[in-house]
């Protein structure tokens, strides 16, 4: 009788188990996500800080987090990039204690607090090659004209004949948000290439004829040309002179959002990133940031 | 587990109960964890299942089937969820890769079969079990820094230097993917082959056909069902494939002009959007509606593999 005894546990097992499947939970509670959110949001020890987020951000972060370990021992800093949106998603469900983000939260998630740790340019930079050579500058219209993909050959912006090929960031990306508020008015890109990371977009830049993106000005490099914008009759360089006085728009906040105010490990870890010492000697060392203090201009939105 | 659970009616239930009385502890402990094994295999397929459709058919609901399989547009950051772009790419890499790939796979198992000399035959199928092994991302990536750059060059040289063509899209998905799946279409095509009994061979040569006869008007004919499960099986992985797809195709979700601009497939696209999906919105639910489509299509491919394959079985 064993056998039998055995089956019907067995059976009862199963139906326990699959019984989650079949249940009326509602759509809000979509078990993917709630499983991830609570394998991350396992108990850490307390030194450990766990980040993800901007990809624009993480060098920095990954700079600081350096420092900060070798500073603090048994202190241990998690980072993961994976865009903006999911930084912002993963700290407001309690995945990671810290949201790197190259925008600002939307109104809607009023626990988060803002830590605004550095200043970023982002700008168009594009495939090198004969065709662009004579390309110094591009309009602020026309700069938006290209990436709705009205403008499609080189011609068109003083260069040769040449097809212009979009390359877009995946639409969690931060780059493309902050990009696209400043220089189209909002997500209007033309339906294109999708790169999901900087780094990639980098290597598809200089391997495709023609193409144009946008990044964050620290994946800025002598092989890529990067475009200065014509603002009336000047040619705006996207410069840190440039961005702190306001001359250049297209820049954001770097934020680390955490849920409600930061306490513990993650507070000494902020007041380390935030500290004078790290700020005015650390930050400015790394390229393409710039410190929160030293800008003329401020926003408050994207 | 099917065995275990046909085998308990109450008669054999008894007869095993006679042949082992009172059976000692190890041995029930063993039965009793296998089971829990055989459960375990079961409740966990079950559950992805089930998942699956939870939230896959909240989002069907909300969207409509109709445009999930049929809309020209998916923008969910916009609320638009056309699925067209997806399926249609999918569809077409994976149809390419079986023209592409399993068509060469096929011929040559015959070859390997019926024509190579032993020694070839072996080491050919060492290697073609290597390549079936490399696992997607290495093809992925040997393909993003070789085939596209070409498959653009020939794009240029078809449509024109100036016009807005590259090696991104399906063009050089289909080949990859037909690359990809040719060693596994071979390998089980050579043993469909194989299982064609030897005597049909030497009647056909004893009636005076040629090898090359025998090999297509005998062998071929008799293995088809055997082939075609080859073919479809290549089919299946080649629409499920995501990694190397992901890194080929652009990312466009749009429907593409031609094989040479950047389009999308299911599961690249789910790949794209899963990290700004936030659970409970439309978005992520119109996700898991194309997960689940990707899965329906793949049970009907495994089914028609089945009906396919059973008849054979007996003979």
């Amino acid at each position: 009788m064993l056998v039998r005894s055995e089956l019907i546990a067995l059976a009862l097992g199963l139906a326990a188990a699959v019984c989650p499947g079949c249940d009326k939970t509602p759509p809000s509670e979509a078990p993917v996500g709630t499983a991830s959110t609570q394998a991350a949001a396992a108990p850490v020890s307390e030194g450990t800080v766990r980040i993800s987020g901007s990809s624009a951000l993480q060098p920095l972060v990954n700079a600081a987090k350096e420092k900060y370990e070798t500073e603090h021992k048994g202190a241990s800093i998690e980072v993961s990039a994976g865009g903006s949106k999911k930084g912002l998603v993963d700290v407001s469900s309690g995945a990671v204690q810290i949201g790197d983000s190259d925008i600002f939260a939307a109104p809607d998630q009023k626990d988060l607090v803002d830590h605004r740790v550095a200043v970023v340019g982002f700008a168009a930079m594009a495939n090198k090659g004969p065709y662009n050579a004579k390309v110094s500058s591009v309009g602020m219209d026309q700069l938006a004209k290209v990436f709705t993909g009205e403008i499609k050959n080189w011609k068109d912006l003083g260069g040769g004949s040449q097809p212009i090929v979009v390359i877009n960031r995946a639409p969690a990306s931060g780059t493309r948000t902050v990009f696209g508020n400043v220089v189209l008015g909002g997500d209007k890109f033309v339906e294109s290439q999708t790169e999901d990371n900087s780094g990639a977009l980098v290597a598809k830049l200089k391997q495709t004829q023609g193409s144009i993106s946008y990044l964050a000005l620290s994946f800025k490099e002598d092989d890529l040309l990067t475009l200065p914008i014509k603002i009336g009759p000047d040619a705006i360089d996207p410069t840190t002179e440039s961005i702190t006085q306001g001359k250049y728009p297209v820049w954001s906040y770097e934020h680390m959002y955490t849920k409600g105010e930061a306490t513990g490990a993650v507070k000494r870890f902020l007041d380390y990133v935030l500290s004078p010492d790290f700020q005015s000697t650390v930050l400015p060392s790394i390229k393409g940031f710039i410190p929160v203090t030293v800008m003329k201009v401020q926003r408050t939105k994207d | 587990m099917q065995q275990v659970i046909a085998q308990t009616p109450e008669d054999s239930l008894q007869r095993r109960v006679r042949l082992a009385p009172r059976s000692r502890w190890p041995d029930a402990l063993v039965r009793v964890f296998v089971k829990a094994c055989g459960g375990f295999v079961l409740a966990t397929t079950l559950l992805l299942i089930g998942f699956l459709a939870r939230t896959g058919l909240v989002g069907m609901k909300e969207v409509g089937i109709w445009p999930l399989l049929f809309g020209s547009r998916w923008k969910p950051e916009d609320q638009l969820y056309g699925g067209l772009p997806l399926v249609l790419g999918t569809f077409v890499s994976a149809l390419g890769a079986a023209v592409i790939g399993a068509t060469p796979a096929v011929l040559a198992a015959v070859w390997l079969t019926e024509f190579a000399p032993a020694p070839v035959r072996s080491s050919y199928r060492r290697l073609m079990e290597i390549a079936a092994a490399v696992p997607s991302v290495v093809y992925g990536w040997l393909a993003l820094v070789h085939l596209v750059p070409l498959i653009g060059t020939l794009a240029h040289a078809i449509y024109g230097a100036d016009s807005d063509v590259g090696g991104e899209g399906l063009a050089s998905s289909a080949v990859l993917l037909g690359v990809m799946i040719a060693p596994t279409v071979l390998l089980l095509s050579v043993d469909a082959l194989a299982r064609v009994p030897h005597n049909l061979r030497e009647a056909s040569a004893a009636l005076g056909a040629s090898p090359w006869q025998t090999a297509f008007q005998v062998v071929m004919p008799h293995a088809w069902r055997g082939l075609l499960v080859a073919v479809f099986f290549g089919f299946a992985r080649a629409a499920g494939e995501t990694m190397a797809v992901q890194m080929v195709i652009g990312g466009a979700r749009v429907i593409p002009a031609n094989l040479f601009r950047p389009t999308t497939t299911i599961s690249s696209q789910i790949v794209m959007d899963m990290q700004n999906a936030r659970p409970g919105t439309p978005g992520n639910n119109a996700l898991f509606s194309m997960a689940l489509i990707l899965l329906v299509v793949s049970v009907a491919v495994v089914l028609v593999m089945r009906t396919l394959s059973r008849p054979q079985v007996r003979g």
